[in-house]
């Protein structure tokens, strides 16, 4: 697995980096700490330099990064480097640099900055990364908004093409709540949640939307597929049903605690249902209080 | 490539689905592979044939992942094993890496991911004979 922190400086993505590092205290992820600075602040770079170098998200994510590093027993980290050598590292087109870099690590730990569009340049970042799971803090309450560039949060939930964990409170996750309409759910969303269940050692409820009362033809299948997957790995899991009319509702009054994971494929109907929302899928997301993993 | 050249990848794991997905990727990226769902027959083949890559599941029915694994290891020193797994724990991850496994991937990974986890491996191999 790898996984994409995207960060800024803000309380958030400090209690987004909580959530990270159980997850990669289990998995041992690949990971990727991510800043993304303005378009402007590259060009007057000198080569070799970082731009904006004491700008506070390239502060924070040092910080991120050492926080992330001590936080593991002394011998017990897979990104603990074991060697220190030179090698040749590019500058830019034309000029090198033998510098001194530490290697060795098991799992890897990089920690980048890109220059851009905030949501789009951590979109491409999965994907050259080809991360399994991008991982966000975002504001808590009835919001989910990043503090300088509000609606960065909202922007990758609706393009990323892999899933997305929203955490707006480092708070333990009792009760994982798997949220299914009738489109197909793929492998990789299946086994998030087995890991995230067994991660957390949470309930897991299968949450079928129904509409009208009844239960689609199309749905049942998908719900009793869901449930022989988490049964036949010794998941406990339990199957309700909700209205998709009454879905917000649902959130806010069932999902007090725990996460709310939305399977959103890209024929999902419920995926078009926030399309009709002014807000899209923000919408949802901020009437949950509690984290949100977005599915694909 | 001659066959004999190739090297020789083995891979259990008790979901046909991901063993549907990963045969066709290693081929086409010129290994040789044979997939197994059932533990206890991956097992029998591994006491025919070494393989130079093992990739295993760790929970399964009948033999787990790391039954197998220390199996494989005792049988074949060299083969070096990756451990995928839906369980991943600190303790699962420590103890893999204690009976030798040459990586620890937790399940949900994108192919291109495995695919490179299998290179470094084959570079160690390389760089050991």
């Amino acid at each position: 697995m790898r996984i994409l922190f995207a960060a800024d400086q803000h309380p958030y993505s400090a209690h987004a980096l909580q959530v990270l590092a159980k997850l990669a205290e289990n998995t041992w992820a690949d990971l990727t700490f991510l800043g993304v600075l303005d378009k402007s602040m590259e060009q007057a770079a000198a080569p070799g330099t970082v731009p904006a170098h004491t700008h506070p998200t390239l502060e924070a994510l040092a910080r991120y990064r050492d926080a992330f590093l001590t936080h593991w027993p002394e011998g017990n980290s897979p990104y603990a480097p074991t060697r220190q050598q030179h090698e040749w590292i590019r500058l830019r087109q034309g000029l090198w640099e033998h510098l001194q870099v530490a290697r060795g690590a098991m799992k890897e730990l990089k920690i980048r900055v890109r220059f851009g569009p905030t949501a789009s340049e951590i979109l491409a970042a999965a994907e050259e990364d080809a991360c399994s799971l991008i991982v966000m803090g975002c504001t808590p309450g009835e919001q989910c908004l990043w503090q300088d560039d509000p609606q960065v949060p909202q922007k990758v939930v609706d393009g990323a093409e892999v899933s997305v964990l929203l955490v707006k409170e480092a708070v333990p996750i009792r009760k994982l709540f798997l949220c299914l309409d009738e489109s197909d759910i793929t492998q990789d969303a299946l086994e998030m949640m087995n890991q995230m269940a067994s991660i957390t050692g949470a309930e897991l409820e299968v949450v079928g939307l129904t509409k009208a009362g009844g239960i689609k033809r199309e749905v049942f299948p998908w719900l009793n597929a869901v449930y022989d997957y988490y049964k036949g790995k010794g998941v406990p899991a339990n199957i309700r049903f909700s209205e998709t009319d009454d879905f917000q509702q649902f959130i806010s009054s069932q999902v007090t605690e725990g996460l709310l994971a939305l399977w959103l494929g890209k024929k999902s109907p419920l995926s078009r249902l926030f399309k009709k929302k002014t807000d899209s899928i923000g919408h949802f997301v901020s009437t949950c209080r509690t984290s949100v993993m977005v599915l694909r | 490539m001659d066959k004999e050249d190739k090297t020789r990848i083995l891979i259990l794991d008790d979901e046909p689905i991901v063993c549907k997905r990963l045969k066709p990727a290693f081929e086409k990226a010129g290994y040789e592979v044979e997939t197994f769902t059932d533990s206890t027959r991956a097992l029998e083949r591994t006491r025919e044939q070494d393989f130079d890559v093992v990739i295993t599941d760790l929970k399964m029915e009948k033999i787990d992942g790391m039954q197998f694994l220390t199996e494989v290891k005792n049988q074949s020193p060299s083969t070096e094993v990756i451990v995928i797994t839906g369980f991943a724990t600190m303790e699962t991850a420590k103890e893999s890496l204690q009976k030798g496994v040459f990586d620890f991937v937790a399940k949900p990974f994108k192919i291109h991911e495995i695919v490179d986890v299998v290179r470094r491996a084959e570079a160690k191999r390389r760089a050991g004979s």
